[in-house]
């Protein structure tokens, strides 16, 4: 037997350790999660429960603000009214008063011829 | 010798592979990993990591730092699929990838001084009563080559290569591969045949 026969006897390819393949495995799917068959979809769920709620935060304080507006809103015209009526009231009592002065100022000319 | 030793359908043995029809290709793994199929990967991964690990193991003489260095490969094997050809292009591009990775790693190993290739020990100090057998005083021998020498042995005996393939395999120029065959068979010989010598 020579020495290079010696060789391939002794250099002759060995098993590789017991779950080397499957550990290799494990290092790809994490290193491509998008790439394992049995990877959980739980990013995409996650994401779709963040955006509903976003929308339901966003949908409750729009609603928040336009009641609050229209409130306001309410108030507003309401006040607007009062304005008005004291306005019309007031308008009212001067035009009672300036008739009575004029009345009076009347009866004080007649008096003086 | 190389194809009594080597396992019916080894990539890049001699011997055949198994019949067509009684399993998926190595081609059809390769075309469904390079789509994402993990399975189709472990596949590949069984097919070659007797070659992958061997070669690691028979550099480095060191079995955890062998998986540590077949791991990464196999990585980068793994981002690489969409460059694989063949299972023969597969067989080259591991080859070539595990030879450089291997070597890069013996350069790094710690407090095991890189010898010159006439420096190798003799097998005169291989402890005969703990490790009688020659084929692993060889590999030890082979294993206090330097990393490059080594290489190229193991590409030689392991893989049953030739001169220019390894000097391809390795990007080094042919006559560098032949001369460190040389030198490094001329070393092995005489401790080969003093071991003999001090056994009769």
């Amino acid at each position: 037997m020579t020495v290079e026969d010696q060789l391939r006897a002794a250099l002759r390819r060995k098993e590789a350790p017991a779950g080397f393949a499957a550990r290799v495995v494990s290092r790809a799917a994490r290193e491509r999660p998008d790439a394992a068959p049995s990877a959980p979809a739980a990013r995409p769920r996650s994401r779709w429960v963040a955006l509903g709620m976003a929308a339901s935060l966003a949908l409750a304080t729009g609603s928040g603000l336009v009641f609050l507006d229209r409130q306001k809103e309410a108030e507003a015209r309401h006040a607007r009214a009062l304005v008005i009526e004291a306005l019309r009231v007031t308008n009212a009592e001067l035009s009672h008063i300036q008739s009575r002065v004029t009345a009076r100022a009347d009866r004080g000319h007649a008096d003086h011829e | 010798m190389r194809t009594a030793t080597a396992r019916a359908g080894d990539p890049g043995s001699t011997l055949p592979s198994a019949p067509a029809g009684s399993a998926p290709t190595a081609d059809d793994a390769l075309a469904r990993a390079r789509q994402g199929d993990l399975e189709a990967f472990e596949t590949l991964v069984h097919r070659y990591e007797r070659l992958v690990f061997s070669l690691a193991l028979h550099v480095l003489h060191d079995r955890a730092r062998a998986e540590e260095v077949a791991q990464e490969v196999f990585l980068q094997f793994f981002r690489a699929l969409g460059q694989i050809e063949s299972d023969a292009h597969a067989v080259f591009w591991l080859r070539r990838v595990t030879g450089h990775r291997a070597i890069d790693a013996a350069r790094r190993e710690p407090g095991r001084p890189h010898l010159p290739i006439d420096a190798v020990p003799s097998l005169a100090i291989v402890r005969r009563d703990h490790d009688p057998l020659l084929a692993d005083a060889l590999t030890k021998l082979v294993a206090g080559l330097p990393p490059r020498a080594r290489t190229v042995v193991v590409l030689r005996y392991q893989e049953d290569l030739d001169p220019t393939e390894i000097a391809a395999l390795l990007e080094v120029p042919l006559n560098t591969v032949k001369s460190q065959l040389k030198r490094a068979l001329a070393v092995l010989r005489g401790r080969a045949e003093a071991l003999r010598g001090s056994r009769t």
